[in-house]
């Protein structure tokens, strides 16, 4: 088994392979080879952003970014699983897993796609630039989460999954699309506050620590990174 | 007939192959053929009921490593448990992560709290993959003899491999002697067989894969339904059905000259008479 032959799969071949998951083809490997390999992706990432502060946040962060995102997969699919359910999905608990896998692995590759130019930032800006380092980066991850909701969005539409869902009527049509965008909010919602949770993955200038434990979120974070970088 | 045994008349009628042979013509023919007999992973998972790869069968967390795996390909083994025990890690963070938490106000030093998180973390890891190492080595022994089954696929796909080679040499040097190959033997000087292979061993080659089909689905019916009365009768057909290929192959076999493919022929046999044997072990 080539754990990276789902994500290539994913890259060059999309439709043959979403076809595969809504014909429950081989669920479990594609499983197992897109969630090692995107574990990889985001470690990889993760300890290029961490080489910012040191070697032992490069390892924290190497850890760290593949649990934000898996971490916040598994704790939000059960949540679209039975509402999809309830509203006459016919799609299982591996299908589920797989398509949420799949976007994971688009974000985990573009994110690897974007690795060379994080890395030339890492290499150019000295300490003093922390903010600048951070922003650039909740840019890129903001970005590459975008592509993956986009395509999650695509994917699992309702009405592209069984020829049953075509005799659907237009209200249950309706509330799946809901379920699904507001479902996407929640993914981004956990998202955010896990990787506030997780933090730090940069490693402001000073001692190395595990885990920060004031207070706060996400967007308060985002907000008081703007301030410093505009006060200077 | 019960929605089992008659879910298996269906597969197995669907995997049947007809013992044609190629035709004489173009190397893209011969190359079809060989195509057909190949037993690819997805019909590996409709035969067995189970899905199969190179390194596992069922699942990566709750299947079981096939047979040989260190030995065929270590490095693969190696990464994929490597990578399974980071993954069992990660899943356990939370679990360290709340011991932090709810630790910081009362231990504001983020060093001290390291050690109870690492703790808790190497904790919850063991006992995920302790679980899963139980349940491994229980579906190991359960699916003993699919595992055995599926090796003699390698076996098979491996023969199939060195008979479309021999085939392309056979269509590309004029008769004379040449330079053959087969795995796990040394190059060899042969005589060099006619412009085509025996009608013989494509037969034999389609009976081996009708072996293979008929243990797979017998080794599935003995593992999901051996005591109900349809499916312990549809056992005993499939069986039947193997002793009659095990015959034809012997008699194949023993009309053959000492030749390449007479070594193959063998080599099928030896395939059929292993999953004969690992279904009725």
């Amino acid at each position: 088994m080539n754990i990276f032959e789902s994500t290539q799969r994913l890259l060059s071949d999309r439709p043959a392979f979403i076809a595969e998951i809504r014909d429950r083809k081989q669920l479990n490997q594609k499983i197992a080879s897109l969630l090692l390999s995107s574990f990889v992706f985001f470690a990889i990432y993760g300890l290029i952003i961490g080489s910012f502060h040191s070697v032992q946040q490069a390892i924290s962060s190497a850890i760290k970014l593949p649990a934000l995102y898996l971490l916040t997969l598994m704790i939000c699919m059960p949540t679209l699983y039975i509402f999809n359910g309830l509203f006459g999905s016919k799609r299982g608990l591996s299908q589920h897993f797989t398509y949420l896998l799949s976007a994971a692995s688009i974000i985990a590759i573009l994110l690897c796609g974007f690795a060379p130019v994080t890395f030339f930032f890492l290499t150019s800006v000295t300490e003093a630039d922390y903010s600048f380092f951070l922003l650039l980066n909740v840019a890129i991850l903001a970005l590459t989460g975008l592509f993956g909701v986009l395509f999650l969005y695509q994917v699992m539409q309702p009405g592209t999954e069984t020829s049953a869902e075509d005799t659907m009527d237009e209200k249950t049509l309706k509330a799946r699309k809901l379920i699904l965008r507001s479902w996407l909010v929640l993914y981004g919602f956990v998202g955010s506050q896990l990787g506030w949770t997780l933090r730090p993955f940069f490693g402001s200038p000073g001692e190395f620590v595990m885990f920060r434990s004031d207070g706060g979120n996400f967007i308060t974070g985002v907000m008081m990174a703007l301030e410093r970088l505009g006060g200077g | 007939m019960d929605p089992l045994a008659e879910n298996l008349q269906n597969v197995a009628a669907a995997h049947s192959l007809p013992p044609t042979q190629p035709g004489s013509g173009s190397e893209q023919d011969s190359h079809t053929f060989f195509q057909s007999l190949k037993i690819d992973w997805s019909e590996l998972e409709q035969l067995c009921g189970l899905e199969t790869n190179d390194l596992w069968v069922g699942s990566l967390w709750a299947g079981a490593y096939r047979l040989g795996v260190l030995r065929r390909s270590p490095l693969s083994l190696i990464v994929t448990e490597l990578l399974v025990i980071a993954l069992a890690g990660m899943v356990s963070l939370p679990l360290g992560l709340l011991l932090v938490r709810n630790s910081a106000s009362t231990d504001p030093e983020a060093a001290r709290a390291a050690i109870p998180f690492v703790m808790t973390v190497a904790i919850g890891m063991s006992a995920l993959l302790l679980m899963r190492y139980r349940r491994m080595t229980q579906n190991r022994k359960r699916w003993r003899s699919l595992l055995g089954i599926l090796d003699e696929v390698d076996s098979y796909h491996d023969s199939l491999k060195a008979l479309e080679l021999l085939d392309q040499l056979q269509e590309i040097h004029p008769p004379g002697p040449i330079s053959s190959f087969r795995p796990g033997i040394e190059f060899e000087e042969v005589q060099a067989a006619p412009s085509m292979l025996e009608p013989a061993t494509f037969e034999a080659l389609a009976l081996t894969r009708d072996s293979l089909v008929t243990g797979l689905l017998a080794d599935r019916l003995l593992r999901q339904q051996q005591s109900q009365i349809g499916g312990r009768a549809r056992y005993i057909d499939l069986l039947e059905h193997l002793d009659h290929n095990l015959a034809t192959l012997t008699a194949f076999e023993a009309s053959q000259q000492v030749t390449e493919e007479a070594q193959l022929l063998q080599d099928a046999l030896k395939i059929s008479l292993a999953v004969r044997r690992s279904i009725t072990r």
